[in-house]
């Protein structure tokens, strides 16, 4: 029983491995398609985890800042320092004085002119709050905002992270629709080889009524276009990876130069082994999946 | 066994293939099956032979009706028939062995077996010089012989052809059916559907004899 069942393999291999050589243009055109096809969401989910991660990377570093009300004497900034140093969720503080802030402002601004004809600088004292990186650093953040804002030598407290929230919440419905589109392009996928592996079906009707007439299975006859199914899938998952990492090896010096304006180490994630793996997998999958849709009147 | 109980066959165009057809053949019976083209002798094959299905009526192989025998067993049983369709439905690019060798492969014959018994078939048909021809280069007749000898080839328990010697001079028509009365004589139900009047006429045979679907004379 196990060397028929061997014998049976060995000679659906071989005629897949015909069949496939067999039409080598059509079966290129059908693993081309599907690699467009998976290119699209594979791509947006890169865009995705990229914009996750930089926003991420962004969120830890929040920062708050504490503007002072104008006739602040100095040694009560000195105990709100102090207090500030003995915070446990304050990674780093440090004061900005108005000429500081001036100076800098200046600096940055190429206002410096403009600024000089000012009567007194118009500039609070600041002070820059950095927290320690938490899972609820949002919260913590507002903790600290509330506790500070009670203290009367302080005007305002902002957290600089607002921005970033609404970021992640865009991301978050762009995670959404990453998801229907990749559920969109994996049917259309399944209906390109689908339709392929029918044309494949058609021009081997012939082969398929002798196979039926001599007592061939079910997974005789279908074993050859359900393992070509597969084989498209591995190819196209195969040429996606390479596609997609070629167009983020494309646009590496770029995000460098936009990271190194930023004054960020943001480095791309791509498709590394695992997750190439994995699209492998799922696009083999998708092929076999087309497979059976396409050869379901054999079953 | 193979037997028909009041068996119609209407196509999904309208075209009513058989209408209340009944008969049975008995173990090892052997049968000719005669009617004019379009009578209904290769859809009452095909039905036999588990490729058609019947609209209304019942048809029994052996113990089993064939409505409800599932999908997955078709095969099985399909492999202890031997079929002879009208057109040779061969692999034309393959030669006339690896056609034959068919039939052994599926059923997963012992490799050892398998030219001793594809040999032996050809023999029979008096193909053996041309085992390694491709089918594509060989005769329609000869292409008819290898179908013949694919039929048989797995030794079948039923034998089913349609106008085997229709591409086959007397000679040689002759021989075929010979073929076929010895695996009748080793118990193969055996049912042969022709034109050919004078090898009915030669012979002891039971004829069915088809017009316009129905069984008119048995």
């Amino acid at each position: 029983m196990k060397n028929r069942g061997l014998k049976q393999l060995f000679n659906i291999l071989t005629i897949c491995l015909d069949r496939i050589t067999q039409y080598r243009l059509a079966n290129l055109v059908t693993v081309l398609l599907l690699t467009a096809t998976l290119s699209l969401p594979a791509l947006f989910w890169l865009v995705t985890a990229n914009l996750n991660k930089l926003s991420h990377q962004w969120y830890n570093s929040t920062e708050l800042s504490v503007y002072l009300k104008s006739d602040t004497k100095n040694s009560d900034i000195e105990n709100l320092m102090a207090q500030l140093r003995k915070n446990e969720s304050v990674a780093d503080s440090h004061y900005i004085s108005p000429e500081d802030g001036l100076k800098e402002m200046a600096q940055q601004s190429n206002l410096q002119s403009v600024l000089s004809t000012l009567p007194n600088n118009p500039l609070p004292g600041v002070i820059a709050i950095k927290l320690k990186t938490t899972e609820n650093l949002s919260e913590a953040a507002k903790n600290l905002q509330t506790s500070l804002s009670a203290n009367p030598i302080i005007e305002t407290v902002q957290i600089d992270s607002l921005w970033l929230q609404r970021l992640q919440s865009m991301l978050s419905t762009l995670k959404k629709l990453s998801f229907i589109l990749g559920v969109l392009l994996i049917i259309g996928g399944i209906l390109i080889v689908s339709n392929s592996i029918q044309l494949m079906l058609e021009k081997h009707r012939h082969e398929i009524a002798i196979y039926q007439l001599v007592g061939a299975n079910s997974l005789f006859i279908r074993a050859p276009f359900l393992i070509s199914g597969l084989f498209i899938g591995l190819i196209a998952g195969m040429l996606t990876w390479i596609v997609v990492n070629s167009i983020l090896i494309w646009l590496l010096p770029n995000v460098d130069n936009l990271a190194a304006l930023y004054q960020t180490t943001f480095q791309l994630t791509d498709f590394g082994f695992f997750e190439g793996l994995i699209l492998c997998l799922v696009s083999g999958a998708l092929g076999t999946v087309g497979a059976v849709v396409a050869s379901r009147h054999y079953g | 066994m193979i037997r028909f109980e009041h068996v119609t066959k209407e196509y999904a165009n309208g075209h009513i293939a058989l209408k209340q057809v009944s008969f049975e053949l008995k173990d090892g019976e052997m049968a000719f099956l005669t009617g004019h083209s379009g009578a209904g002798k290769s859809t009452l094959l095909k039905i036999i032979a588990l490729l058609e299905d019947c609209t209304v009526g019942k048809v029994w192989l052996g113990h089993h009706a064939i409505a409800n025998i599932h999908r997955h067993t078709k095969p099985l049983l399909r492999r202890r028939m031997g079929v002879i369709l009208q057109s040779p439905m061969l692999f034309l690019e393959q030669t006339a062995y690896q056609n034959v060798a068919l039939p052994l492969l599926i059923n997963g014959a012992p490799t050892k077996e398998i030219p001793r018994r594809v040999r032996a078939a050809l023999d029979k048909v008096g193909l053996l010089n041309k085992e390694r021809v491709l089918c594509s280069n060989l005769s329609l007749g000869e292409q008819q012989r290898t179908n013949i000898a694919r039929a048989v080839v797995n030794r079948p328990t039923i034998l089913l052809a349609d106008e085997p010697t229709g591409n086959l001079d007397p000679d040689l028509a002759n021989e075929i059916i010979q073929l076929f009365t010895e695996f009748n004589r080793i118990g193969t139900n055996v049912l042969i559907a022709t034109h050919n009047l004078s090898l009915i006429d030669e012979s002891q045979y039971r004829v069915l004899h088809l017009n316009q679907g129905r069984l008119v004379s048995n």
